[in-house]
């Protein structure tokens, strides 16, 4: 039987891991202190990452740590030792893209997966194959491909295959830009990319500004595709991405796969999942690549566009079963009479208007104005920490 | 060291050979990004006019499964000529050269990758003999690579360095966004009062520092090292200039280092890059 697809999370520290792999990711990949292409996310010390693959093995699920750097000689020091430290984590694959790391991870740890960045923009049956004879494991493939592209190289190379599907997108090749570099001497190929591409530039005598930021990455749409293709790995980006969003997007990612192994995937509740799905995101979205020669459609060209998202409006914390209250800590305003959600790890969602809530002290109160206050709401159901509370999807 | 020119193009050559420059380096067309691209018939003709030049030519675009089968012909083909070597960015081309037995050397070109040891010595072993040292990296980084590996190396020396390349066509993209025509001319955009270069043709579009790199004072000190080949672009730099400071640059090679460094800093500028200057990756 064919193995099922799997959903690969990013996580930007434990907290983080934990809530994504409660909400159905099946895989986390996380940035260890050094040699991560996210240098100035929290990211994940020895004993973090060790907690870490405790946590996601006791649910069967996986941990890949990203040593994705492209090395300077300074950066060579230490990380064979560092190797060496995250395999006794129990760390179950590294993603990285310099080669003279894919033969020492082989050579002294053949167990453990090597997995190719996309750093290395790897779009073609002939690099694949150089790669597979190198021992890699998997490869992470160009953000610049098609369906068709895709699938030619998956029913022509033995490797398993990982696609981005969601987040934000490099406007340029990946490894291929060092705008970073020399716009702000922050090196993009070591994890200090400063987004140079969502700038605005002057360009020659025109009024409008040029920018080169690209919409994120939707394709959503494309999941039944690619199971049917044969796709390893489904990835999702944003190591740096918060709780909520990241809860949401693997939420609704699961739901979709989900329903769709087990013949349920309905058009309604896909129009559903994309909405919940654009209702997170802080940009307009685009299947770039995958359907179509990428184009002006797929580009802001008048400076930045990026959208606030209040519609987060608690964590829960805990929840009383028999006097079915709900505790929650206060992430923006919200008040009585508000339509809201409450989505939980398990991927239930409860819709209901807010008709009384109290403070910690369970005195009533109207409304929840300030962040990180606890709440308390009354409601029955399947609820467990970690559940959200969301502005109602309409 | 040698003086490598990218020249312009085809024309050029009799010009810097005069000059004293005996390596140059084409794109081959169709395959080739950042670099004048010629077909395999211009090279053959350069190839079989000039006997006493060394030829490397680029195919250092990123390759789709649609140009495998082209991409194999080409490197069969360019096989038959006298090239010194084939300069490579996608790992496609080092998985074909293995298991051709070629006459050309490859020079492992992944713009902004060659950047330490190691790796010079992972490609070394797979038999690729030379590497372009990226731009974005110290000089006293490349003399440790220098002193740790045998790959042979080139070092960018003067011109517009490439700082990024994109699928996108991304000046039509956004002239299309705006309904104005554009005919596919090189563009300057500016921020903080810096410009840069962006072009675009059938395979994307590249962005190039509008400032010139300038490494004029350290090409002694690299040539010394035993770095082999030091290039100088011609993109976007006058004729005029560059009738100048290539003789200059061969004349510092040549020990005459005062006078003809200051000429060359007057003429193009003294900007070096990243020769003395730490990229940072991690804010504390």
């Amino acid at each position: 039987m064919k193995k099922k697809i799997e959903l690969l999370s990013p996580a930007g520290d434990l907290e983080r891991l934990k809530v994504t792999l409660l909400y159905g990711a099946d895989a986390v990949y996380i940035g260890g202190r050094d040699y991560s292409l996210r240098a100035n996310a929290t990211n994940f010390s020895l004993v973090e990452i060790k907690e870490a693959c405790t946590f996601a093995h006791s649910l069967n699920k996986k941990v890949y740590l990203t040593l994705n750097i492209v090395f300077h000689n300074e950066n060579i020091e230490g990380v064979f030792d560092y190797i060496n430290d995250v395999v006794s984590c129990g760390i179950d694959a590294f993603i990285v893209s310099d080669p003279f790391i894919i033969s020492y991870i082989k050579e002294h740890f053949p167990q453990v997966e090597v997995h190719l960045s996309t750093q290395n923009s790897t779009s073609n049956i002939e690099a694949i194959k150089y790669f597979k004879k190198e021992g890699v494991d998997r490869v992470v493939l160009a953000r610049e491909l098609s369906l068709d592209e895709i699938k030619e190289i998956i029913d022509n190379v033995d490797m398993d295959i990982e696609v981005f599907i969601h987040g934000a997108m490099c406007t340029f090749y990946s490894g291929r830009c060092a705008l970073s570099n020399y716009l702000t001497n922050r090196d993009s190929n070591r994890g200090g990319c400063s987004q140079v591409c969502r700038f605005a530039f002057k360009i020659g005598d025109e009024d409008n500004l040029f920018t080169m930021a690209t919409k994120d990455l939707n394709v959503a749409k494309y999941i039944p595709k690619l199971i049917d293709m044969n796709v390893t790995s489904l990835k999702i980006e944003g190591r740096m991405r918060s709780l909520y969003y990241l809860a949401t997007v693997i939420g609704c990612y699961r739901k979709i796969i989900d329903d769709y192994y087990s013949d349920k995937l309905s058009s309604n509740e896909f129009i559903y999942q994309e909405k919940v799905l654009s209702k997170v995101a802080n940009r307009e979205t685009s299947t770039h690549y995958l359907d179509h020669e990428a184009d002006e459609s797929d580009q802001y060209y008048t400076g930045r566009q990026e959208i606030s998202n209040q519609d987060f409006l608690g964590l829960v914390t805990s929840y009383d079963k028999e006097k079915k209250v709900v505790t929650l800590v206060e992430r923006n305003y919200f008040q009585v009479g508000d339509e809201v959600e409450l989505f939980t790890p398990k991927g239930d969602v409860y819709s209901f208007i807010v008709d009384k809530m109290y403070n910690e002290n369970m005195e009533e109160i109207e409304v929840a104005r300030h962040p990180e206050e606890v709440i308390k709401l009354y409601l029955d159901g399947d609820i467990s920490p970690y559940s959200m509370l969301r502005k109602k999807v309409v | 060291m040698k003086l490598v020119v990218v020249p312009k193009n085809n024309k050029d050559l009799d010009k810097y050979i005069n000059m004293g420059v005996k390596t140059f380096i084409f794109g081959l067309d169709g395959f080739s990004v950042n670099y004048p691209v010629l077909t395999l018939e211009e090279i053959k003709k350069i190839v079989d006019k000039y006997k006493n030049i060394e030829i490397f030519i680029s195919i250092n675009k990123t390759i789709f499964n649609k140009d495998l089968e082209c991409l194999e012909k080409a490197m069969d083909e360019l096989n038959v000529l006298p090239i010194k070597g084939v300069l490579f960015y996608d790992l496609a081309i080092l998985s074909i050269y293995s298991r051709n037995k070629y006459n050309y050397s490859l020079v492992w070109h992944q713009t902004h990758m060659v950047t330490n040891y190691n790796t010079c010595n992972y490609y070394y072993k797979k038999k690729v003999e030379y590497g372009i040292i990226s731009s974005e990296i110290t000089k006293d980084e490349i003399l440790e690579i220098k002193s740790k590996t045998k790959m042979k190396l080139f070092v960018f020396l003067l011109g517009h360095p490439i700082m990024a390349h994109s699928r996108r066509h991304l000046l039509t993209n956004y002239y299309k966004t705006l309904n104005k025509p554009y005919l596919l001319e090189d563009k300057i955009i500016s921020e903080h009062d810096k410009n840069y270069i962006v072009k675009e043709n059938e395979l994307g579009t590249s962005i190039l520092d509008g400032e010139i790199i300038n490494g004029v004072d350290f090409i002694n000190e690299l040539s010394n090292a035993g770095i082999e080949y030091g290039i100088i672009s011609t993109t976007d730099i006058e004729d005029e200039i560059l009738d100048k400071v290539i003789p200059l640059l061969n004349a510092v090679l040549k020990g005459n280092d005062k006078t003809s460094s200051d000429e060359i800093k007057r003429l193009v500028g003294f900007n070096t890059g990243f020769f003395n200057k730490k990229t940072i990756y991690k804010v504390k």
